[in-house]
């Protein structure tokens, strides 16, 4: 496979990635008794937040909720449809005018931040402050006799992934766009055009005809004249 | 227009107004013919066409030609004494409705065939570099300057002096004498050394599309690089997060400490191996 085909493929992937990843758990919250069998079992997801899928669902371990803004997921949803729709039915090589693209491109970069916003924002502005560990940590309660196990969920870890497979298309994408620009016809070409255009028209034809026909005139009357004169000389002889 | 054929039709025409005395119909070809070499020729240095609508007067628009040659390649194009023959002419012709006496006549075509030899380059053909032996040192020493923001700052003082140089050469010549060649020189450094000063703004033109474009396929050895760098990236903001992390827990640091390295490590390693590899390859080119 050719390396443009690879860079389409490897963004496709990140967009797939970075869309299922949406509807993944982002963090897992696990509790162990002392023989290591599971007692609880927290998953988050940034839509429906923590749900359990353990044995036992005690509330009282279930960690706060964290309250990731819902609208960021529908912008990534949206501006993820929008990258698709560029690098599937817009190729960048065979565009004529690239300044259209531009449109794609910065939503290329959107979506590459929102990407690394959650990857860098979610365990600092959501996980810290409710004492949650990243990546992943192990530790015992002596009091409880338990062991929680913090650890990132999948979700995440294919935001992670999307954010390096979108990478080099995105930044290759907009440098392109930054770097070339298609010249419209050659500019030589269009400024002989208007050369034309703005010359004042002369129809060196017309006026010989026109001077042609006055100089004839002009001979005709001249010889009407002469002609004339003689009749007038000729009757006064007679 | 083909000159051969309309200078047939001019002389055609020039002997059947003598011989019947329609000395105004030749006045107001003679004009016409100034107005449109003029224009020609301004559009070609790059100068707005005449405004015909507005009565700018032909002299006036001679004048700003020479203003615009002077202010950007301190030459004048056009001699003072054409200038003002065209001023007088023209009151002349705007108070007598074009009816100019044939010794006007005379002097508007041999303005004008005078005009015709300049033969001023067009400003907007794409010039061949290689043809202009004026600006190959210049180039050499711009195109290294290029790939090094560094040395391009400790070569650009010496750059824009060596075009200074040569332009003032050229301007020299070009006083001595109207010469296309030299001319053409002149416009050319005009324009390279305009780029030079903004190289940041400037855009890789081409035409046709892009896959066709040898500068764009060069560019896809850049993606590989580009793979590296999003990694190192990817790698960085999470020794970051750690380091953060270990701001919230101090208690945690010795845990952490080791995923400092596992993190910080390959992101270090990453960013060298696209600044040695890639970065400075290209640099190098």
């Amino acid at each position: 496979m050719e390396i443009k085909k690879k860079l389409k493929f490897a963004f496709l992937t990140g967009l797939i990635l970075i869309f299922s990843s949406l509807f993944l758990d982002w963090y897992i919250f696990q509790v162990f008794n002392a023989d290591g069998t599971l007692l609880d079992n927290w998953a988050y997801n940034i839509f429906s937040e923590w749900s359990t899928t353990g044995n036992v669902n005690n509330e009282q371990l279930k960690p706060s909720n964290l309250f990731v803004p819902v609208i960021l997921n529908f912008l990534i949803i949206i501006v993820t449809l929008i990258c698709a729709f560029g690098v599937i039915f817009r190729n960048i090589e065979s565009e004529q005018e690239l300044n259209k693209l531009y449109p794609f491109a910065y939503a290329n970069i959107f979506l590459l931040l929102l990407a690394g916003f959650y990857i860098f924002i979610f365990p600092i502005g959501y996980l810290f402050t409710n004492d949650l560990f990243f990546p992943f940590l192990m530790l015992g309660d002596v009091e409880l006799n338990v062991t929680y196990f913090y650890c990132i969920g999948p979700g995440y870890v294919l935001q992670i992934l999307a954010f390096v497979f979108a990478f080099p298309h995105t930044i290759f994408y907009y440098q392109t766009i930054l770097r070339f620009e298609i010249k419209r016809g050659s500019p030589s070409i269009v400024i002989e055009k208007y050369i034309e255009h703005v010359q004042e028209r002369l129809d060196l034809d017309k006026f010989i005809a026109e001077e042609e026909l006055k100089k004839r005139f002009k001979n005709t009357t001249s010889n009407i004249e002469c002609n004339q004169f003689n009749e007038k000389i000729i009757e006064n002889e007679c | 227009m083909n000159y051969k054929v309309l200078d047939l039709k001019l002389k055609n025409l020039i002997q059947l107004c003598k011989e019947t005395e329609n000395y105004k119909k030749l006045s107001v070809v003679s004009i016409t013919l100034i107005s449109n070499i003029l224009n020609e020729i301004g559009l070609k240095l790059g100068i707005r066409a005449r405004n015909i609508k507005s009565n700018e007067k032909i002299y006036k628009y001679m004048k700003l030609i020479n203003d615009v040659l002077v202010k950007n390649l301190k030459i004048t194009l056009f001699h003072e004494e054409d200038i003002e023959s065209i001023r007088e002419i023209e009151i002349f012709f705007l108070k007598k409705e074009g009816n100019l006496p044939f010794q006007y006549v005379k002097i508007l075509f041999s303005i004008y065939y005078e005009l015709r030899k300049l033969e001023v380059p067009n400003l907007y053909e794409s010039i061949n570099e290689d043809d202009f032996s004026v600006t190959s040192n210049i180039k050499y020493f711009s195109n290294r300057s290029s790939k090094n923001s560094n040395d391009s700052d400790k070569f650009k003082p010496l750059i824009l002096h060596k075009i200074k140089e040569k332009e003032l050469k050229l301007q020299k010549e070009l006083k001595n004498g109207f010469n296309k060649d030299i001319f053409e020189s002149a416009i050319y450094l005009k324009k390279f050394k305009d780029s030079f000063i903004n190289r940041s703004t400037n855009k890789i033109k081409l035409r046709g599309k892009l896959k066709d474009s040898i500068n764009y396929q060069r560019s896809l050895d850049d993606i590989i690089g580009l793979g590296i760098i999003g990694t190192s990236i990817i790698f960085f903001i999470m020794g970051l997060v750690i380091i953060i992390e270990m701001i919230f827990y101090p208690t945690l640091m010795g845990a952490l400490s080791i995923l400092i390295l596992i993190f910080f490590g390959p992101s270090s390693f990453l960013f060298l191996l696209y600044w040695y590899y890639f970065k400075k390859e290209g640099n190098k080119e």
